[in-house]
C-alpha cells in the first residue's frame, strides 16, 4: 500500500515503550484521530451516560505481557531457494491488573470478537486505521483461561489472563503510533468501578420483588448508591416480551440491599431475566455493575 | 417517585386497573408509604374505580 522511499535514520534510537494496556472496544468501534489523542474522545466511548452507548473498557496489563506472535513463515524450495511466504498477525497473553471477580465479569466474553488499542507505558496508543482515516482497534479474538486457582509465586501473578490473538496482518502493516495527551491513569480512572451484585432472596411470582445486594467488587463494601428503579436496567429476557423496574424499596440501601420489583408492564416476569445496575453521575457511568441472571 | 422508602417508576400506570393495583400495592408497599392505594394510584395516573350513585342508602 506504502510507496518505500529511502526516508533517513533520527539521531535518537530510542525503543517504542512496552505495551500496559488495551482499550477493548466492540467491533468496529471508530473514531478520528484527533478525538483518540484525548481522554474525552475515550470518554465517550468508556463512560458515556448511558449503559447502551458503552463501547470500549480499559484493561490494565501491569501484571504482564507475554508475546506469542509466530515468525513469518521461511521456505526453503527444493532448489534451495529461501523467501518469506507467509505473514502471522500478532498474538500476545496479557495478565490483566484486575481481580478475580473482576475477571469472571469477562466469562461471557469467551471466544468473542473485539477490535483492541494497545496502550503503551506512556499513554500513547498503538492502532489500526480505517479506509475513511478513522482510528479503530485491531480486529481479534479474545480468549479466556478457565482455571484453579494458582498456588502462589510469579504463576499467582498470571491470575487473569486474556489470550488475543489478532486476525488481520494487513491491519497491522499499517499501524499507527498516536501521541496521546494523557496517562494510562487517566484511562484507568475513565473505567466506571465495578459493583458486583447478587440475590438475597429469590425473585417472587406473585410479588415480582427480587431482594438484591449490591457490593463494591473483591472487597464486600456495601454499595449505597442504586436507589431509584431506573438504575437497575433489564439487559435481556428469556420468554417474556417485555421487562423492566417497576419499584425499589430502599429502605436498606445503606447495607446495600435492595428489594427491587420487576414486571412485564403489569404482569409477573414468567421466565428467566438479566439485569445490570448502574450509577450515572454528570452524564458519565461512574459504577457499573455484572450482568446478573435472575432465575424465575 | 418517591413514596415513603419506595422508588416507583411513574410511566405506564395508566394501563393498570385499579384491582391490579390494588394487589401491588399489598404486595410491594404496604407497611412501606403511609399514602392509601388510592392516593398512590391517583398520582401515578391509575384509573380509580368510581361508585356508582344508583343506590342511596336511607
Amino acid at each position: 500500500m506504502k510507496t518505500f522511499r529511502f526516508s533517513g535514520n533520527g539521531q535518537s534510537k530510542v525503543f517504542l515503550t512496552d505495551i500496559k494496556g488495551v482499550i477493548v472496544e466492540k467491533k468496529n468501534t471508530a473514531q478520528t484521530f484527533v478525538q483518540a489523542k484525548t481522554a474525552a474522545g475515550w470518554s465517550t466511548l468508556m463512560n458515556p451516560a448511558t449503559t447502551a452507548a458503552i463501547s470500549a473498557i480499559y484493561l490494565d496489563l501491569d501484571r504482564g505481557l507475554e508475546p506469542k506472535s509466530q515468525a513469518p513463515e521461511m521456505t526453503t524450495s527444493n532448489t534451495g531457494f529461501i523467501e518469506k511466504t507467509k505473514d502471522f498477525p500478532p498474538q500476545f497473553v496479557g495478565n490483566a491488573n484486575i481481580s478475580y471477580e473482576d475477571y469472571q465479569t469477562w466469562f461471557a466474553a469467551d471466544t468473542q470478537e473485539f477490535d483492541f488499542t494497545l496502550v503503551l507505558q506512556n499513554g500513547d496508543l498503538i492502532s489500526a486505521a480505517t479506509s475513511a482515516g478513522l482510528q479503530k482497534g485491531f480486529c481479534g479474538r479474545l480468549f479466556l483461561t478457565f482455571d484453579i486457582p494458582k498456588p502462589g509465586g510469579a504463576e499467582k501473578q498470571k491470575a487473569s489472563p486474556f489470550d488475543i490473538i489478532f486476525d488481520d496482518v494487513e491491519e497491522w502493516k499499517n499501524y499507527q503510533i498516536i501521541k496521546t495527551d494523557f496517562t494510562r491513569k487517566e484511562l484507568e480512572a475513565l473505567t466506571p468501578a465495578g459493583i458486583n451484585i447478587e440475590v438475597i432472596t429469590a425473585y417472587s411470582g406473585s410479588t415480582g420483588v427480587v431482594v438484591l445486594k449490591a457490593t463494591k467488587r473483591a472487597t464486600g463494601e456495601p454499595y449505597a448508591g442504586f436507589t431509584t428503579y431506573s438504575q437497575w436496567e433489564v439487559v435481556s429476557l428469556s420468554t417474556d416480551t417485555g421487562g423492566a423496574a417497576t419499584a425499589i424499596d430502599v429502605a436498606s440501601a445503606a447495607l446495600g440491599i435492595y428489594p427491587v420489583t420487576f414486571l412485564n408492564t403489569t404482569p409477573k416476569l414468567t421466565g428467566d431475566f438479566e439485569i445490570q445496575a448502574v450509577t450515572i453521575a454528570a452524564s458519565h457511568v461512574t459504577y457499573l455493575s455484572n450482568v446478573l441472571n435472575i432465575p424465575v | 417517585m418517591k413514596f415513603g422508602t419506595v422508588d416507583i417508576n411513574p410511566n405506564g400506570w395508566n394501563k393498570w386497573t385499579f384491582e391490579q393495583f390494588k394487589e401491588f400495592y399489598d404486595q410491594s408497599l404496604k407497611g412501606k408509604v403511609t399514602e392509601t392505594p388510592e392516593e398512590i394510584a391517583k398520582v401515578l395516573g391509575v384509573p380509580i374505580p368510581v361508585k356508582k350513585k344508583t343506590e342511596k342508602s336511607e
